[in-house]
């Protein structure tokens, strides 16, 4: 029972995915907004179709509805025997790979970050760039002024801080990297981050995150959702300070001070894993900046956009109905 | 001239239309290459370990009679589901001490036609009446299987599902075990 529901989401996810992903691009979506969107149905249609079919239709998953209704049926794939070994156990190896994965990769470090001494803070007058910036930033942003808080770390480092206190957090590192121009692009981008209110929603999708806990498609698709929303925040802090290059500039400063602090530590060549995350980083941030650089084709009709949501989500639907 | 936002629908609709028939021809050529690469395994049944095991399959009550002559052997050492539509249960039950199968019961869990894979062919019909099962009507016929044993059907429904019961019983002992089945519409 509980090894097929995994599958079936499993499945669901697969199929989800595979038809966002080939709607965005048979679609021309290239507002990172609109993808972020659309990456967002494919990580809610399984988590919801699996549950909601199994209520409205008990029939749903029995084995008439698999030899009659179902255009494709998982238990055929379990039951197959490939060298001794069924589905059923590649799929429990699948399942035991991912939560570890899920454990090693979303946990451990959130645990790491909440049992880990605060790193001091430094006073914003320390740095007479970041006053200058602000003063920039309040001119083409008014209205918006968000405390910032400055860690005293060599990473060069910037994020939003949520709760009651939401806060721009830059790392003194940072600081230490970047010019005034670069400063008020990222800025800007964490600003974004906060008009766009990430920080309060970050926990819905950390939910989320935890129904795909063991889904291996379910971890590429955040990844693809979370890269697409610095996209769509990278779009909206050009669209303030019209300066993409010193975006990209900024990109190219916090990716290379990691990569520095990374090289010399001897655990960067010890663990496979790591060098893997920088490389993965790396790409990431590439493409992010040659995004930044590149001029902009004309994408899909706004208009549209919510009609065609609704069409794939109701088309995808029923199309999960028959895969169990 | 056709408006843009009528072509970008219709372009839109073409494009999903695609991709639907894209993933489901995708879905329908993988849920056959198990049969492909193992076409020794048959995907039309499953047989379970016991009859509970098969309810939870199925989600749903499997009718037992309430009567057993004590020559028959409790559990039933065949327990199959026909994944067709409507499913059939098959029990098969075997008669001490010979352990040799001696009553086969079948049940449709809905109300379609069905075609059992798991019923001894038959050669010829010895004899084919109605008799009275309840208060309703059920078909008794003798056949005879091709080793030359007569097999005893007896073929009834209820509101919801349709049975078959073959067994090599006394007629009088087949309406008995038939005349105790239960479940909800009878």
């Amino acid at each position: 029972m509980i090894l097929d529901l995994y599958v079936q989401m499993v499945l669901h996810s697969a199929v989800s995915a595979l038809g966002v992903e080939a709607l965005l691009v048979l679609w021309s979506v290239r507002e990172p907004a609109q993808r972020w969107r659309y990456r967002l149905l494919a990580l809610l249609l399984p988590v919801l179709t699996v549950p909601a079919f199994r209520l409205l239709d008990p029939s749903w998953g029995s084995p008439a509805f698999r030899a009659g209704e179902a255009l494709f049926d998982s238990r055929r794939w379990l039951e197959l025997r490939v060298g001794g070994v069924t589905g059923r156990v590649a799929v429990m190896a699948v399942f035991a790979t991912s939560t570890l994965g899920f454990f090693l990769q979303e946990v451990r470090p959130l645990i790491r970050e909440l049992w880990q001494e605060k790193s001091p803070r430094r006073a914003p007058a320390e740095f007479p760039d970041l006053a200058s910036a602000l003063a920039s930033w309040r001119n083409i942003s008014p209205g918006e002024s968000p405390a910032i808080e400055i860690i005293d770390a060599e990473e060069p480092m910037s994020k939003c801080k949520g709760g009651k206190h939401a806060a721009v957090v830059l790392s003194s590192g940072l600081l230490n990297r970047v010019d005034k121009k670069e400063l008020l692009s990222i800025l800007a981008h964490e600003g974004a981050h906060l008009r766009k209110r990430d920080h309060q929603y970050g926990w819905a999708l950390l939910f989320l995150r935890i129904l795909h806990a063991a889904n291996p498609i379910g971890l590429l698709v955040f990844r693809k959702l979370g890269e697409e929303n610095e996209n769509w925040c990278d779009d909206l802090s050009v669209a303030a300070t019209g300066d993409p290059l010193s975006l990209a500039s900024a990109l190219v400063h916090v990716y290379r001070g990691t990569l520095t602090n990374d090289q010399h530590s001897l655990e960067w060549y010890r663990s496979g894993g790591r060098a893997l995350g920088a490389r993965a980083r790396e790409a990431v941030i590439v493409a992010r900046i040659e995004r930044l650089m590149k001029p902009r084709p004309a994408g899909s009709s706004r208009q549209l956009e919510p009609w065609r949501m609704g069409v794939a989500g109701v088309s995808l639907t029923t199309l999960l109905f028959r895969v169990v | 001239m056709v408006p843009a936002v009528v072509r970008e629908v219709g372009r839109s609709v073409v494009a999903i239309a695609a991709v639907l028939g894209g993933i489901a021809v995708l879905l329908s050529g993988l849920n056959r290459v198990p049969v492909v690469l193992q076409p020794e395994v048959s995907h039309r049944f499953k047989d379970f370990s016991g009859v509970r095991e098969a309810e939870r399959e199925l989600k749903t009550k499997i009718w037992i009679p309430a009567y057993f002559p004590d020559y028959l052997s409790w559990p039933p050492a065949l327990v199959r589901v026909e994944k067709g539509e409507p499913p059939v249960v098959v029990l098969g039950i075997l008669r001490n001490p010979q352990h040799d199968l001696s009553l086969l019961l079948l049940q449709s869990l809905g109300k379609g036609d069905w075609q059992a894979l798991s019923v001894p062919a038959v050669t010829s019909v010895v004899e084919t009446r109605q008799v009275a099962l309840k208060k309703s009507r059920a078909i008794l016929s003798r056949t005879m299987d091709g080793s030359g044993q007569i097999w005893t059907r007896l073929q009834w429904e209820s509101a919801s599902r349709r049975f078959l019961l073959i067994g090599q019983s006394s007629t009088e002992e087949l309406l008995r075990i038939a005349g105790s089945m239960g479940g909800a519409d009878q």
